[in-house]
C-alpha cells in the first residue's frame, strides 16, 4: 500500500512518472481484486484497520477473533495494541489511574470494560435504609471494611451500617459522650473514631474498634472558655493508638468561632498544643497531617493558614477572591506533594507549600467557568509504573446551573498549573445536579429528583441512572405533594461511590434515608462458560432465588482465595506485596496485604446481626421491588407497572405507619 | 471540479469539495496548486471509486468534525439509514471501501466501514466467524488449546 506522502512525491515529479507508478500499483491492485474476501479479512487487512474494527468490539470478541488465524492472534497477543484501543476509546492515557493491579494495558482495557459493562448492564443490589428518622448531616465511608459511618448533628448520634447481601447486615448506633448536655456543632470520623466538637466548647471523640463497635468514649481535657468548636479534624490514616506516642504527637485538632485551636492527643485527651490565629474569625475547616506535625487551617474570611504545630508558618489570603460574606473555602491538602488546592467561589487555586524545597507560591487555574460542585480525583502520572503516582488530579465540575458537568485535568503539580479539559460531558436530562463524585473508572452526580447519574469518567458516556424509575412512580403516587415537598425528601444530598473502581458500590443520602447501591456482584458472571453467546433472561423464581441465595459471602471468600492463590503463584517479594496492599487501599494503613485479607476473610466470617422484623419485611419489599425491576426494565414500555406502584404503596405506607 | 483517475484508467468528474472528503487529495491539490484537475488514484479500482464517490457525493455538506488528541475519536459514530444501505455490498466490496477510505484518508467512511464489519463479528463464535468471512483454520489443535489458555481472562464477563 502507498502512503500519502509518496503518491505526492510521485505526482509532483513529473507526470511521466507518474503513469508508471499507476500502472505499478493498478497491478498490484488487480492482484487484491481478485483475491476474494477470505483473504482480505484473513491475510491482508492492514494491522490499524483490525485495530480499529476492534475498538467497536467487546473483550470476549476480540478474544473469539484470536482463534481465526495466526496474523490475529499475533496482533492481539501483543500488549501495545491494547494501548492503542484504549486510546481509541478513550483518548487521554496520560490521566489514566490504572483500575488493574497487574500492569499490562490488556488488563487494563478488559478492567475498565467490565467496570463500564457492569455498571451499564448489572442489576445491582439497591438497598434503602432509615438511618436516623432525622437528616443525616455527614457521612463517612470506608468501603474496603465494609462499614460506612452515617453521622447526624442534629441527634448528637450516628449509625454505623455494613451493607451486604441484600439487607444492613450490620448496624450499631452511637451517641457521642456530652451530647445530651450541648448540641454538636461539627465533626469528623475516620474508620476508627468519630470527633465532634460541641456548642459550649468541649470536643470529644468515640473510638471504634475493628469490629464496628463502641471501644470508648473520651473527652478531651480542654475546652474553649468563650466561643463554640467551629470545626474538627481528626487524623484519618490509621487507628488513634491507645498508647502514647511522642510527647507532641496530635491525632485530632479542634478550632473555635474567634480563631483559638487545640491540638489534641486522641489516646489520653491531653491538648498537646495550642495557638490562637491572628483575626478572630471562626475556623471553617482543617487539615492536617500529624505525621510531620503540618496543619492547614481555613477561617470564614477565607485566610488559609499553614502550620507547623502550633507555628504559623504562612498566611494565603482568599479574602480577595470571594463574591459573598457566604463563601467558604474548601481546601484539598496533598501534604506528600506539597501542594494544596483551594476552592474558592467556583474558583480553583493551586498552592505551592514552603516545603521540600520549593518556593511558596499561588497559581489560579484556567476553567471555562466557574464551578458550583466539584471534586477532585487523585491519578496515577505513570502508568506501567510500580510507584503509586499521586501527581495529577481529575477535576470534575458542575457548572453554576447545576447542569453541565466538566472534565479537567492537571497533569503534574510542580510544572504547570494550567488544566486541559478532557471533556464536557453530554448530559441527556436537566434535572439539577445536588451532588457529585467520582472515582478512576466513573463519575457519579445525584441529582434534585433523588436518581443518580453514572458516567463513564473518561469517556463521557451515561452508563447507568440509579433509582430514577422509582422516582418517577413516587412523583406518580405522590400528586397531591407538592413539588418542593417531594424535592426536599428526595433530592440526593450527598453521593458516594467506592474509590477502588473494582468494586461497584456506593450510596446515595436523600436526607434521612441512605439508599446502597452495589453491582459488583452481578449474577452474570456465573454462566462463563458460553462466553459471546446472548443468553435468555432468567425466569422470575429463578431470579430471585440467586438473589436471595446472597452470593456475598461465598463470592467474597472464593475471590479472597483466589486472590490469595493468585498472589502466592506469583511469587512476589514481600516488598511488592506490601506496594500493592498500598496501592489496593490508595494509602498507607500499615498492614501488610496479607493481614489485609486475612482480615477481610474474618469480617466476612463474622456472624451477621439479626434484624428486627420490620426491616427485614422492608428487605423482603426492596427485593421484591428490584426484581420487578429487573423484569420491566426493557427499555421499552413498562408491563407490570401497576404491580410495582402497589409494592410501591405497601412500603410508603410501611413507612407512614412507623412514622 | 477534478477529474479523477483510477487504477484501470477510468476518469471520474466530480465537485472539488465532493473529492475534498479525501484528506489525501485535499493534499495533493492543495501542495500542487488550484489549476490542478487531474488526480490518480492509483490504487483504488474503478469499480470501488464510484461506490466511494457515492459516498463522498452525499456526505459533501457533512461537518468536518477535527480529530484531536482530547478525543480521538467520537465513540458516537451513528451509521444512518442511507449509510446502511450503502453498505449493503458484498464482503470483498465491503473490504474493498475500507482499504480504499484508509488509503484516501476519509475518515467517517473507514470508521462506517470499521463498524459494520464489527457488527458482522460481533457475538460470533470462531466456527461462525470462519464459516461467514471463509477464513480456514491454519492451527494445529496444539496451537488452539494454546490460544484457549490464553483467552481464559475473557470468557469471565
Amino acid at each position: 500500500m502507498s502512503s500519502a506522502s509518496s503518491l505526492a512525491d510521485s505526482y509532483i515529479d513529473s507526470n511521466t512518472s507518474l503513469s508508471d507508478t499507476a500502472n505499478k500499483d493498478s497491478k498490484s491492485q488487480d492482484g487484491l481484486s481478485d483475491r476474494s474476501a477470505v483473504s482480505v479479512m484473513g491475510h491482508s487487512l492492514p494491522a490499524d484497520i483490525m485495530i480499529r474494527i476492534a475498538s467497536y468490539l467487546d473483550p470476549a470478541d476480540i478474544a473469539s477473533l484470536k482463534y481465526l488465524t495466526h496474523r490475529w492472534n499475533n496482533i492481539f497477543s501483543n500488549d501495545s495494541v491494547w494501548k492503542e484501543l484504549l486510546y481509541i476509546n478513550y483518548g487521554h492515557i496520560r490521566i489514566f489511574a490504572p483500575t488493574s493491579q497487574l500492569y499490562s494495558w490488556r488488563d487494563e482495557f478488559v478492567q475498565r470494560y467490565r467496570i463500564a459493562h457492569k455498571w451499564r448492564r448489572s442489576k445491582g443490589l439497591n438497598i434503602s435504609s432509615d438511618a436516623h428518622n432525622h437528616i443525616i448531616t455527614d457521612s463517612y465511608p470506608y468501603f474496603a471494611g465494609r462499614r460506612s459511618i452515617f453521622f447526624c448533628r442534629d441527634l448528637g448520634r450516628g449509625t454505623i451500617m455494613d451493607p451486604e447481601s441484600g439487607r444492613v447486615s450490620k448496624r450499631v448506633i452511637f451517641m457521642l459522650p456530652n451530647a445530651e448536655v450541648s448540641p454538636v456543632s461539627c465533626v469528623d470520623a475516620s474508620r476508627f473514631a468519630v470527633f465532634a466538637g460541641f456548642s459550649n466548647g468541649s470536643t470529644s471523640a468515640v473510638i471504634l474498634s475493628h469490629q464496628a463497635t463502641v471501644h470508648t468514649r473520651i473527652e478531651m481535657k480542654r475546652r474553649f472558655t468563650d466561643g463554640y468548636v467551629s470545626a474538627v479534624w481528626l487524623e484519618k490514616s490509621e487507628e488513634p493508638k491507645l498508647k502514647r506516642a511522642a510527647e507532641s504527637y496530635f491525632n485530632g485538632i479542634s478550632g473555635s468561632s474567634n480563631g483559638e485551636l487545640l491540638f489534641f492527643s486522641l489516646a489520653t485527651g491531653d491538648c498537646v498544643h495550642n495557638t490562637r490565629l491572628d483575626n478572630n474569625s471562626p475556623v471553617t475547616s482543617i487539615c492536617a497531617d500529624s505525621r510531620s506535625g503540618y496543619s492547614l487551617i481555613c477561617n470564614q474570611r477565607n485566610i488559609v493558614y499553614f502550620l507547623q504545630n502550633s507555628d504559623i508558618v504562612e498566611k494565603y489570603d482568599f479574602s480577595t477572591e470571594t463574591v459573598s460574606h457566604e463563601s467558604t473555602t474548601t481546601i484539598y491538602e496533598d501534604f506528600t506533594n506539597g501542594i494544596f488546592i483551594a476552592v474558592v467561589s467556583g474558583k480553583l487555586f493551586r498552592v505551592t507549600l514552603p516545603m521540600n524545597d520549593f518556593d511558596s507560591k499561588v497559581e489560579k487555574y484556567i476553567m471555562n467557568t466557574e464551578c458550583k460542585l466539584h471534586c477532585i480525583q487523585p491519578f496515577s502520572g505513570k502508568f506501567n509504573e510500580l510507584k503509586p503516582g499521586r501527581n495529577g488530579r481529575l477535576i470534575a465540575t458542575v457548572s453554576p446551573d447545576l447542569v453541565t458537568i466538566e472534565l479537567y485535568a492537571s497533569h503534574s503539580f510542580h510544572q504547570h498549573s494550567n488544566l486541559s479539559t478532557v471533556r464536557r460531558i453530554k448530559r441527556e436530562s436537566y434535572t439539577a445536579i445536588t451532588c457529585i463524585t467520582m472515582n478512576s473508572a466513573v463519575i457519579v452526580a445525584g441529582l434534585a429528583d433523588g436518581s443518580a447519574e453514572v458516567y463513564d469518567a473518561l469517556s463521557g458516556n451515561l452508563l447507568t441512572i440509579i433509582m430514577s424509575k422509582d422516582t418517577k412512580r413516587f412523583y406518580r403516587l405522590l400528586p397531591h405533594l407538592g413539588e418542593t415537598v417531594i424535592n426536599r425528601l428526595y433530592s440526593a444530598h450527598q453521593v458516594c461511590v467506592d474509590p477502588d473502581p473494582r468494586f461497584i458500590r456506593g450510596y446515595i443520602i436523600l436526607g434521612q434515608v441512605v439508599r446502597f447501591f452495589d453491582y459488583s456482584n452481578s449474577s452474570s458472571n456465573k454462566h462463563h462458560k458460553t462466553a459471546g453467546v446472548v443468553k435468555p433472561a432468567a425466569g422470575r423464581s429463578g431470579r430471585r432465588q440467586s438473589r436471595n441465595s446472597g452470593s456475598g459471602h461465598e463470592d467474597i471468600r472464593e475471590a479472597v482465595r483466589a486472590d490469595i492463590e493468585q498472589f502466592h503463584s506469583d511469587q512476589l517479594t514481600e516488598r511488592e506485596y506490601q506496594v500493592r496492599a498500598n496501592q489496593f487501599n490508595g494509602q498507607d494503613t500499615g498492614m501488610t496485604f496479607e493481614e489485609q485479607l486475612e482480615y477481610a476473610v474474618a469480617l466476612s466470617q463474622s456472624e451477621q446481626l439479626s434484624v428486627s422484623e420490620d426491616e427485614e419485611a422492608q428487605v423482603r419489599l426492596a427485593l421484591e421491588l428490584s426484581v420487578a425491576e429487573s423484569q420491566s426494565d426493557t427499555d421499552g414500555v413498562d408491563q407490570n407497572d401497576d404491580e410495582i406502584d402497589e409494592e410501591l404503596a405497601n412500603i410508603l405506607r410501611l413507612s407512614l405507619t412507623e412514622q | 471540479m477534478v477529474k479523477l483517475i483510477s487504477s484501470d484508467g477510468e476518469q471520474f468528474e466530480v465537485e472539488r469539495n465532493v473529492a475534498e472528503q479525501s484528506i489525501l487529495i485535499k493534499n495533493v491539490i492543495a501542495d500542487i496548486g488550484d489549476d490542478t484537475t487531474e488526480v490518480p488514484v492509483p490504487n483504488v479500482a474503478s469499480s470501488v471509486l464510484k461506490k466511494v464517490l457515492e459516498w463522498c457525493e452525499y456526505h459533501k455538506d457533512d461537518p468536518v468534525v477535527a480529530e484531536d488528541e482530547i478525543n480521538p475519536r467520537s465513540r458516537n459514530i451513528e451509521i444512518g439509514e442511507w449509510d446502511t444501505k450503502f453498505m449493503q455490498v458484498d464482503q470483498e466490496m465491503l473490504f474493498e471501501i475500507i482499504l480504499a477510505a484508509n488509503y484516501l484518508d476519509i475518515r467517517n467512511l473507514l470508521e462506517i466501514g470499521c463498524k459494520t464489519v464489527a457488527g458482522m463479528i460481533k457475538r460470533k463464535s470462531p466456527e461462525e466467524l470462519r464459516r461467514i468471512f471463509n477464513i480456514p483454520n491454519d492451527f494445529t489443535p496444539e496451537e488452539e488449546a494454546q490460544i484457549r489458555r490464553e483467552n481464559e481472562w475473557a470468557e469471565d464477563r
